[in-house]
């Protein structure tokens, strides 16, 4: 046998020795066995011993779990080891593991507009049983959450209810009352009213922008500018999962919004994400006039510890053409793994979390303010809390936002992320200039159906 | 001043005068990352100079509310483990493809380059498979093996033609002293080409330190390094560039740090082969 | 001489000697195929067939399905796959010739530096050392166009900003920009050894005869150094067409999609749609391109060593 071909045997049959202890070797074991099986007198202690593992989103609604997990660990004896990641990291990882079914987390941080595809995917445990067999008193009271928030997380098929909200937001128009005031422009009333009032505000104080918004092209930015369509009576799909982009209703809503970011908003509006709203509105010398958004970011910037102009701002509940409030809707959910090994001890931390005595620890604490429970936003630490930061405005408004909520405007479908996607990168290019709105709705139009028809609709 | 005199002034002005403005191109990020490290979280974006007060607090809250030196440990464990692994299996392999002929070295050689061709992207579920299936994923032993297979390309390469510039001579004499092979090639070899063999170390020791793909993808709580921690610092409402700045700020150090205790071997051989030996 | 030809041919002709060392290189060699095998093979035999199927990991029970070359069809009929291709290409020779060009000037005049050269060296290997993914946020941070200390002093130098990140026209050179700032201090050191490894006779027999110093530096000088600007261009091609942080970070691939790349796109396919297939499929394409440019870079080179020994 020639050398070439002995090494190339040699090295086959070692990867393949290896490939063969692989393929026998058994995969990684998920957790713990629970615990005891003496029945526990103490239903908090029963999954004593046992190890929670989360994966959890980087923000505020995480804060809490980490500032208070102890009191969870040392009420009921399990032990928490969460991981904190950024939005797609955390995605991609409940994906892989749920895809090798390795049940690695129990407990899982679910965004709502992924929620459709884990629902279809069956990655999560249903709730309702949980709910009504096995729930601790004076923990979390599931009937205290607003439907609206729950509804987002409510199975296609079977109506069950997959995850525990921990945090909602709504769309508001947030605005500078005192330039406003100063330049006598009336607080805008519909849609059309932020376009004029922009436009005023351009001549008569130049040095502000009109609008800040989002006008980058991930999906993260879909619901600015989808959300928008919706006052004017415009949506991505209808109810029939039909492609509706490419209507007199949404040209006209997608007109006036781009116009809005292009000739108010800053010059590189088309690329500005999240993140680059808060350091323009809150800015000390500049600043925008404008902003709609989910209102967990007014709860931040009506705080003037927070933002200069902290004092200075309104929020207005829009309406529009189309008799209908502009959207932004959001909200955030822990799910327990389907194959999650410790489900009983997760549903346990479930009902910690959103358990009244730490959301109030939450509100007393500072973390936050926007708070989806309605024992919460009538007890009297909160209302004093809401005073003491000088957002008894903004908590005053909360429940409007959320009733003005209408997922008739959402496309809630497993493929969420492509058909956002193909939507908002077209409208940035139009933001950008690249393409009028025209063309820009001909082609989401065209790739979302071709999206849809390769999803089997 | 003699023309001439003053031409060679400005010459030497002129090099003299763009180093430094490069340098200064080089440096200036990382110092402003440095600069926005040391300032309270909420004022970033402020450029007043006169009010600014350096604070340790984004260090404070980095190295001890979240578990960065962890991540730091690990990144430390796993780059220093893939240069001891990779080195001595990329430097015999380095070796045989310089002074070993053989049928299909170059076609080895080409396919050894090629799998630092590939978009990462592509092999990265069937990789998380494979690993999953041996009970690696988030160990560092994972981590190390992974990062092995990804630099030794790289070692192998660099390897080669620094031993192949090496003159045969020396070599073939400890041969004839009795030395094998392998004999050879520690005893000779690597002593007299260890300058680019720590060069390439350290740039091994640099690519794993640095990697953030296949980290995100494999590692979970046990074995993440730094890299894959720095987007939590991404908040709800803004991102907080304060501990960010630090944490990246902490993050780069070490190798910086490497990079200039071995500047001696950074400063000597990239010469792949080229200088002796095909003269 | 003599002795040592007889010594690497090893006088002892007995058949099995000669086999052992015909075998002795497979020793040196076995460790690192092991590696490969294991860690190169399996998963690009997956990856391979994976882009012969239909494989979306969000689908209930996903399960890898053999559509054959489907993948690749759908792939050529879609405008963002060429898009994509054409701007990939656009980084790449931006960045590269950014790099050579940038790289050969500060190595020459780096080379001509009597004093500090040292610590010239290790300054400009700073970029090299921070991680892309941190230098992404940096730079994202600087660029940033209401606040981003490069703007602030534009604005305050000649009045004017720059929408980096944001401009249609500018957010592909802009990243470009970054990952040409990042390895540049590379080329410097390869170029750099070349320089200091050039043999100084054919620039004295050029200077006795008048040259001056451009023209050394076009005829002997830049044709001397061709092989290690090969060397230099060969891993900044086969890197600059694997750029994801610098781009995902910063732009994330916008305005729209003008600043992404087909690298950049295959996760985004393969890890934000989770569509396995078609991502497989571009990568399989991209990694074909990278190594048939790689593939001209290696015989340039062996070429001209060929020509040169």
């Amino acid at each position: 046998m020639t050398k070439q071909k002995l090494l190339i045997v040699l090295t086959l049959a070692v990867a393949g020795a290896m490939l063969l202890v692989a393929c026998g070797a058994p995969p990684a074991p998920a957790s713990e066995a629970p615990a005891t099986d003496a029945p526990a007198a103490d239903p908090l202690r029963a999954y004593e011993g046992t190890t929670l593992r989360l994966a959890l989103k980087q923000g505020y609604e995480t804060t809490a779990i980490e500032n208070y997990i102890q009191d969870f660990e040392d009420k009921t004896g399990i032990n928490v080891e969460y991981e904190v990641y950024d939005e797609p990291t955390l995605r991609e990882k409940f994906v892989l593991d749920s895809t090798a079914q390795t049940g690695t987390y129990d407990v899982v941080a679910v965004q709502f507009w992924y929620f459709p595809e884990y629902d279809k995917a069956g990655w999560l445990e249903p709730l309702d049983d949980y709910v009504t067999n096995d729930s601790i008193d004076g923990w979390l009271d599931v009937g205290e959450i607003p439907d609206a928030v729950k509804a987002s997380f409510v199975g296609k098929e079977d109506g069950k209810l997959y995850s525990i909200p921990v945090s909602a937001a709504g769309g508001v128009l947030t605005y500078r009352a005192d330039v406003l005031e100063a330049l006598g422009i009336p607080a805008p009333v519909s849609v059309k009213d932020v376009v004029t009032a922009a436009a005023l505000v351009k001549e008569g104080r130049p040095e502000l922008y009109g609008w800040i918004g989002r006008g980058e092209s991930s999906f993260a930015s879909f619901s600015t500018s989808a959300g928008w369509a919706w006052a004017y009576g415009a949506r991505v799909l209808d109810e029939a999962n039909s492609v509706t982009v490419d209507t007199p209703e949404m040209l006209e809503a997608m007109t006036d919004f781009v116009a809005l970011n292009r000739e108010f908003g800053p010059p590189d509006q088309a690329s500005l994400g999240w993140d680059a709203e808060t350091p323009i509105f809150c800015a000390d010398g500049g600043g925008a006039a404008f902003n709609f958004e989910m209102s967990g970011f007014p709860g931040f910037w009506m705080n003037p510890a927070n933002c200069a102009y902290g004092e200075n701002l309104g929020m207005a509940i829009l309406t529009g053409p189309g008799n209908h409030a502009p959207q932004w809707f959001y909200a955030e959910a822990l799910s327990i793994s389907k194959f999650s090994n410790n489900k009983e001890a997760a549903w346990l931390f479930l009902q910690w979390r959103m358990s009244p005595d730490i959301l109030l620890r939450e509100v007393t604490d500072g973390i936050r303010l926007d708070i989806p429970y309605n024992a919460v936003l009538t007890d009297p630490a909160y209302l004093a809390k809401a005073e003491e930061t000088s957002l008894d405005d903004y908590v005053a408004m909360l429940p409007d936002i959320l009733n003005a909520v209408d997922m008739r405007s959402w496309p809630s479908v497993p493929e969420f992320v492509k058909v956002a996607e193909a939507f908002q990168q077209e409208i940035s290019l139009a933001i950008a200039g690249e393409q009028t709105v025209e063309e820009a709705l001909a082609k989401a139009q065209t790739n979302i159906e071709q999206i849809m028809r390769e999803a089997g609709y | 001043m003699s023309a001439r005199r003053l031409a060679r002034v400005a010459a030497t002005a002129h090099v003299y005068v763009v180093l430094t403005v490069y340098a200064v191109v080089c440096l200036f990020p990382l110092l402003w990352m440095l600069f926005t490290s040391l300032r309270p979280d909420v004022g970033e974006f402020d450029y007043d100079m006169s009010s600014f007060s350096a604070t340790l607090d984004n260090y404070v809250k980095v190295l001890t509310r979240d578990a960065y030196r962890e991540f730091l440990l690990n990144s430390a464990i796993i780059s220093a483990a893939v240069v001891l692994v990779t080195m001595p299996i990329g430097a015999m392999a380095g070796y045989a493809m310089a002074r070993f002929k053989f049928r299909g070295k170059d076609n080895l050689f080409f396919f050894v380059l090629s799998t630092r061709m590939g978009p990462p992207v592509a092999i990265a579920v069937p990789l998380f498979m494979l690993m999953l299936r041996f009970g690696l994923i988030d160990s560092k032993v994972g981590m190390i093996l992974v990062y092995t297979f990804m630099n030794l390309g790289l070692s192998i390469w660099m390897c080669r033609g620094f031993f192949e510039e090496l003159s045969p001579e020396l070599e073939e004499s400890a041969m004839l002293d009795g030395l094998d092979r392998w004999g050879v090639l520690l005893r000779v070899a690597v002593p007299l080409a260890m300058g680019g063999l720590v060069a390439t170390a350290i740039l091994i020791f640099l690519f794993t330190w640095n990697e953030y793909f296949f980290a995100s993808v494999l590692t979970r709580a046990d074995a993440k390094p730094f890299t894959v921690h720095l987007p939590s610092y991404f908040g709800n409402r803004r991102i907080l560039w304060g501990p960010l700045s630090a944490a990246s700020f902490l993050g780069a150090i070490v190798p910086i740090g490497l990079a200039i205790a071995a500047r001696r071997y950074l400063v000597a051989v990239f010469t792949f082969g080229t200088v002796r030996g095909k003269r | 001489m003599e002795t040592a030809r007889r010594v690497w041919q090893q006088p002892d002709v007995d058949r099995w000697s000669k086999r052992r060392r015909r075998l002795e290189p497979l020793w040196f060699l076995l460790p690192s195929l092991t590696v490969f095998a294991v860690f190169a093979i399996w998963p690009t035999i997956e990856a391979v067939v994976t882009s012969l199927s239909r494989y979306n990991l969000t689908e209930p029970n996903a399960r890898r399905v053999f559509i054959g070359l489907e993948n690749y069809r759908t792939m050529l009929a879609d405008p963002t796959f060429w898009g994509d291709l054409v701007r990939s290409f656009q980084f790449v020779i931006a960045s590269v010739t950014v790099t050579l060009l940038l790289g050969f000037y500060i190595a020459y005049l780096l080379f001509n530096a009597n004093r500090g050269r040292n610590i010239f060296r290790i300054l400009f290997l700073v970029p090299m050392t921070v991680s892309p993914a941190i230098t992404a946020l940096s730079f994202k941070f600087m660029f940033n166009y209401e606040f981003g200390v490069i703007n602030v002093m534009l604005d305050g130098l000649i009045g004017k900003k720059l929408n980096l990140l944001g401009d249609a026209g500018l957010a592909l050179w802009a990243t470009a920009a970054i990952d040409a700032w990042i390895w540049t201090p590379l080329v410097v050191l390869i170029l750099l050894s070349g320089l200091e490894s050039l043999p100084v006779e054919p620039f004295e027999a050029a200077a006795l005869d008048g040259a001056g110093a451009w023209d050394m530096l076009r005829s002997i000088t830049v044709p001397l150094l061709k092989r290690f600007f090969l060397i230099a261009a060969l891993i900044r091609i086969m890197d600059a067409f694997r750029v994801y942080e610098i781009i995902q970070l910063t732009t994330a691939g916008g305005p729209g999609n003008l600043s992404e790349t087909l690298n950049v796109y295959i996760a985004k396919r393969g890890f934000s749609f989770f569509e396995m297939g078609p991502a497989s499929a571009m990568a399989m394409i991209l990694t074909f391109i990278i190594v048939a440019v790689g593939t001209v870079f290696v015989r340039q080179s062996s070429a001209f060593e060929e020509a040169t020994s």
